[in-house]
């Protein structure tokens, strides 16, 4: 009896000490951050977020955009691409994803929605990159036939664009071997011609052209080669969200889209020097290199942040390359799309 | 005590029935489930729709390209990687002073996460077989070896002595005594490492490939295809039991080598 009333003693002090410093704790904590108003949470998926499509997210962040709005914004860089953020998304695991718009129409194929609600850049900003060492051989598209290519993963953007490249060139999608390699060790796989050619975005593209180890097919870093390539306007990445965050968080919606907008505007009235100074120095990497590579796809972004009706149509049409969306499934562009709240932050 | 072999018979007929019992009422329930709207089929899928996928890719023939590629991959990397342990391991176990050398090297490596190392081996031997095969090797070894090495070292040292008062020459002792009960150890090293190899091939794959049951996957994975990544486990899964089956009948075939126990 006794025995065990000293041990519930000595549980009570213990006890009460966790209180003591669990309370001191708390006022250390509130003290730190004083009265001002909490600012409100959300998370972003990206897939790779030093990658230049991303800029728009990662500059407002940078810049503290999200934060003037309100909002408290963590990026979350999801290894494993795209499709992965995009997974999160569809999940619940974050409120939102900078994703192609492939990923929203893929999800709708499987009964899932998600809305782009904000353009982050309206061309594909890839280029399709062929070994030196087949500069005699493979003059056009056409002659990749029967040849291996590099995507940066099976049933990523770039695997569609590149099936719609060859389909137009007369080249049937199961007449070449495509590789999943890898965005950043494409250089190597085209260097050690386990591919011929393959489907590069930058920094890597840009590097790769400079070093003198290969040269472009396509460039749709531009709008003349998106439109020669592809014939018209290609919607690239969007920032994504659920139906349900919409319903829920109209106004965070329209906060990020503010943010967003705004940093918009800065990229296409600022020089890549500029831009590498304003991101951290983890996601610019070389300052110099951002700066060129920025340079060469400074088309690709929107003043207006407005998502392009007839871009989501074409991006549609390339999925429907490799049945992705199935001949027989029709897809409103108009539904994988909201501009509303680019418009009300644009003032129009 | 005489009864034994009855109550055996009955008791594995039962233990088969329990087994088909449950995993009916457990597809049953999935099944169930996502009709009824518990569960979202877009992230688990559906019984139904697994059994039509699978048949869909055996009617065109589809997956066993697929299969084919890794398997190959699985069972040259398996069977060096075995090949390689049991050697390095008869070695070691022979020639205590290597091992007493490589023992922290052979420890280190071992606790190197390999499927964090598949990317450089992607770069290291390119995008196709070779690759994997690294990777298997690189799975499977150790666990051969360390099994080999074990084995070895634990066989019964009166035996060991009895032969050699009775004049084992160093070469009967390997194929007579040493390799016999070692065979023990390896063979349950087999069944284990068979996953491991599968394991290597698909990782590798997974990440840097043009075909195989990763590349498969990895597919449906970016196509949010929750049918397709778990039709695709399921096909592997199916791979390994078959190949489990073959390693058992294997081991049963060749227990007659196993020493007495004393």
């Amino acid at each position: 009896m006794r025995r065990s009333r000293e041990g519930k003693d000595v549980m009570t002090t213990l006890l009460r000490r966790i209180v003591a410093v669990a309370v001191l704790l708390a006022v250390l904590v509130s003290g730190g951050a004083p009265a001002s108003r909490a600012a409100e949470k959300v998370t972003v998926g990206v897939g790779g977020v030093a990658l230049m499509v991303y800029l728009p997210t990662a500059l407002a962040k940078a810049k503290g955009y999200f934060a003037e709005e309100g909002l408290d914004v963590e990026i979350l860089d999801i290894k494993g691409g795209g499709s992965q953020a995009a997974s999160a998304l569809i999940g619940g695991s974050v409120d939102f994803s900078a994703n192609a718009i492939d990923h929203a129409i893929k999800a709708r194929t499987r009964g899932k929605d998600l809305i782009a609600v904000h353009s982050h850049v309206r061309l594909p900003v890839m280029g399709l990159v062929v070994a030196n060492k087949y500069k005699g051989e493979i003059k056009s598209i056409a002659d990749l036939k029967g040849r291996p290519l590099g995507v940066t993963s099976p049933g990523s953007q770039t695997h569609m664009v590149l099936g719609y490249l060859l389909v137009k060139s007369g080249v049937k999608a199961d007449e070449v071997k495509i590789v999943g390699a890898g965005g950043n060790t494409m250089p190597l796989a085209l260097e050690k011609d386990s591919v011929h050619a393959g489907m590069m975005v930058d920094p890597f593209f840009t590097v790769f052209l400079k070093q003198g180890k290969g040269y472009a097919l396509v460039d749709m870093f531009t709008t003349k080669g998106t439109v020669e390539a592809m014939g018209g306007e290609v919607q690239g990445t969007t920032l994504l969200t659920r139906p349900d965050v919409i319903a829920r968080r109209p106004a965070t919606v329209q906060k990020m889209v503010n943010a967003l907008v705004r940093a918009n505007k800065l990229i296409v009235g600022s020089s890549g020097e500029e831009l590498a100074k304003a991101l951290p120095r983890e996601l610019s990497g070389d300052p110099k290199l951002y700066a060129e590579s920025f340079e060469h796809a400074r088309e690709a972004f929107p003043a207006d942040s407005l998502v392009s009706r007839e871009g989501v149509a074409r991006v549609i049409e390339t999925m429907r390359v490799f049945d992705v969306v199935p001949a027989g499934t029709k897809i409103d562009p108009e539904s994988l799309f909201d501009n509303r709240y680019v418009l009300k932050a644009l003032g129009r | 005590m005489l009864a034994t072999s009855g109550v055996d018979k009955v008791s594995r007929a039962e233990v088969y029935l329990w087994r088909v019992v449950l995993l009916g009422a457990f597809l049953i329930l999935w099944e169930a489930a996502t009709r009824r709207g518990w569960v979202d089929p877009f992230f688990v899928s559906q019984p139904t729709v697994l059994a039509m996928q699978i048949a869909d890719w055996i009617r065109t023939g589809f997956i066993f390209r697929h299969l084919v590629v890794t398997m190959q991959e699985t069972i040259i990397g398996f069977l060096l990687g075995t090949l390689l342990g049991v050697a390095v391991g008869f070695l070691f176990a022979h020639w205590e002073k290597l091992a007493r050398i490589f023992d922290p090297l052979m420890v280190a490596l071992n606790a190197m996460p390999r499927v964090v190392l598949a990317p450089l081996f992607i770069l290291w031997f390119g995008l196709g077989l070779l690759s994997k095969v690294v990777m298997v090797v690189s799975l499977v070894f150790f666990v051969v070896f360390f099994s080999t090495y074990t084995g070895i070292r634990e066989v019964d040292r009166d035996l060991v002595n009895n032969a050699r008062i009775l004049g084992a020459s160093p070469r009967h002792m390997i194929r007579h005594v040493l390799l016999p009960s070692a065979l023990t150890w390896i063979f349950a090293s087999l069944r284990t490492s068979v996953g491991f190899a599968l394991i290597g091939a698909v990782v590798g794959e997974y990440l840097g490939s043009h075909e195989g049951m990763g590349y498969v996957i990895s597919y449906a994975e970016s196509m949010f295809n929750a049918t397709g990544v778990l039709a695709g486990l399921l096909v592997l899964m199916a791979a390994v039991i078959a190949i489990d089956i073959g390693l058992q009948r294997l081991d049963a075939r060749f227990s007659y080598w196993k020493p007495v126990p004393k």
